[in-house]
């Protein structure tokens, strides 16, 4: 019994933390613009976060240590240090992005200015980083973030056209009012915020922090492959809305509101409610990981203490660094830039950095020093492989894109 | 070195005060109409929803805010913009009008919430159809 609740749990946890403001903005955004023509990339990029995932997860439980701190070891550090970088610095834009993407949440309730909210979002995050142990907090959060499961609810209500959507899902070109190049910074934009760095480095951290052994691989392949593909249909839900409601009229979406209107539409307040709840709930633990995340490559790279398992005086430097980031964090909001923007530019450095992060957790997950038995098999590695090969040409294509099309305008 | 960088900053300042050709006055026209019809649109919806009683007073005021900036951008990015020929003027002087109804009828929404007027929350989203509809027709004129 106390196995299947883990399971459940976990699986939960998996579906309510995998939708973060990134995929919000970005799945909303393609919806209204594209309908459901890029919803193939919100496919390839599930398939391809549980595959690294799973991969970083089997290094953490069998080796009992976390990706990065392998990847230093394994990869020395020099090669390290250019993946810390990449790594710290898209984490950080994430992190601001989430920061404002809970003030965002929060203004749509009261109506106060987010950058107002912004400052007292940052200290209870670092409170609750302080404070709240590691399992209560992804727990609390990854369910709570099941709230976003009003989108499924709110997409069927708006009795959509399934035979329009349908033939948009099969014709994956970009429609008479877009162009190529659009399409492609969408889809750039779609497959980053599907596998975004974080992810891999909480996810990993997240099962040393929790003690996985060799015993908790079957639970951990079980949450990975049941709750992010059921993340990703959260993912499609929010793309459908915007779909249905936003392109027939042409319009674009470029804020959160927008985003819940199709809920309030079809649910009323009931469902604006929990829309926004799930918003809150998916920002701030989006924020709660990428804060942790910068902690934990840094601290990994130096072989400081980290995690919350000790306390925090014993892992002075790692909330030192927390503290730090999320300051920063704060500091980028209060440019007054929009969070919104924040995010778009976090998905393309993300795309971006995507090799330097997936490239290193393959070569670890191919060593039998710290594997054993355990290592990739041949199916995963040529997957693992043709994933890197997209990583690479979206990682390519990322910047050129941005400028092409002016961040998509 | 020193002159090769003076000569990129000067390149970059004179691409920068340089006046728009009308090419680019009419993509700033466009993008300025596209995301007007965004927010017009995105506001004749939230108006219909709040006139159901489907929404709540602070996530209204927080929509019709945003739509409203979003105009208000919009216009002063035309406003702002030196015209560089008469057709150029005659599409600033078509467009202009519509944007600055457009955000009249978006400040009418939002009072008309706010004060539960219906009727002039009704009549404001009806005006919204109609802008809306002469927006759309625009930007498929200059796409």
């Amino acid at each position: 019994m106390k196995r299947f609740l883990a399971v459940t749990l976990g699986i939960l946890t998996a579906i309510g933390g995998f939708v973060d403001i990134g995929d919000l903005v970005a799945n909303s955004e393609t919806g209204a613009r594209f309908g459901m023509r890029l919803a193939w990339v919100v496919v390839v990029g599930v398939v391809g976060i549980c595959l690294y995932a799973e991969m970083s997860g089997r290094v953490a439980a069998v080796s009992g240590r976390p990706v990065f701190d392998l990847v230093r070891e394994r990869l020395g550090p020099r090669a390290a240090l250019a993946n810390l970088a990449g790594s710290y610095l898209v984490t950080l834009l994430t992190l601001s992005a989430e920061i404002g993407g809970v003030a965002l949440a929060i203004q749509l309730a009261t109506s106060v200015h987010y950058l107002l909210w912004v400052p007292i979002v940052a200290f209870v995050l670092w409170v609750v980083l302080w404070k709240v142990k590691f399992e209560p907090m992804e727990r609390v959060f990854g369910l709570a973030g099941l709230s976003l499961v009003v989108f499924v609810v709110a997409f069927i209500a708006l009795d959509p056209p399934w035979g329009q959507l349908g033939d948009q899902v099969t014709s994956p070109v970009p429609p008479a009012t877009e162009d190529w190049g659009t399409y492609g910074f969408f889809a750039v934009a779609l497959f980053a915020a599907a596998m975004t760095p974080y992810e891999v480095f909480f996810f990993s951290s997240g099962g040393v922090e929790e003690k996985w052994t060799r015993r908790d691989l079957a639970i951990e392949r079980v949450n990975v492959f049941i709750g992010f593909p059921l993340g990703g249909i959260l993912s499609l839900a929010i793309m459908g809305c915007a779909a249905v409601v936003y392109e027939p009229l042409g319009a674009q979406v470029d804020t959160l509101g927008q985003t819940a209107l199709p809920v309030a539409m079809t649910l009323g307040k009931l469902g604006l409610v929990v829309v926004i709840l799930g918003f809150f709930a998916a920002t701030f633990g989006a924020a709660l990981e990428t804060g942790l995340s910068a902690g934990y490559t840094v601290a990994q790279y130096f072989g400081w203490q980290w995690g919350k398992l000790v306390r925090p005086r014993q892992a002075a430097r790692f909330h030192t660094v927390v503290l730090i980031s999320v300051l920063l964090g704060v500091a980028l909001l209060l440019t007054t830039a929009d969070p919104i923007a924040i995010t778009e530019y976090s998905l393309v450095f993300s795309a971006v950095a995507l090799p330097l992060t997936y490239l290193p957790i393959l070569l670890v997950a191919n060593d039998r020093d710290y594997l054993g038995d355990h290592v990739n098999s041949r199916l995963t590695n040529v997957l693992g492989v043709t994933y890197l090969v997209i990583i690479l040409v979206a990682a390519i294509a990322a910047i050129p894109l941005m400028i092409l099309t002016g961040t998509g305008s | 070195m020193l002159i090769g960088l003076g000569a990129v900053l000067l390149a970059v300042v004179l691409i920068g005060v340089r006046p728009k050709t009308p090419g680019q006055f009419r993509s700033t026209v466009e993008t300025s109409v596209q995301n007007a019809v965004s927010s017009v649109g995105t506001a004749r919806v939230t108006g219909q929803t709040a006139l159901r009683g489907n929404t709540f007073g602070p996530y209204e005021s927080t929509v019709l805010e945003d739509a409203r900036k979003s105009v208000a951008t919009a216009i002063s990015d035309i406003a702002e913009s030196s015209v560089p020929d008469e057709s150029s003027r005659d599409l600033r002087d078509e467009v202009l009008p519509l944007l600055q109804d457009s955000a009249r009828l978006l400040g009418d929404l939002d009072a008309g919430l706010e004060d539960d007027d219906r009727a002039a929350a009704t009549g404001a989203v009806d005006g919204l159809t109609a802008a809306g509809e002469k927006l759309t027709t625009v930007l498929e004129g200059l796409r």
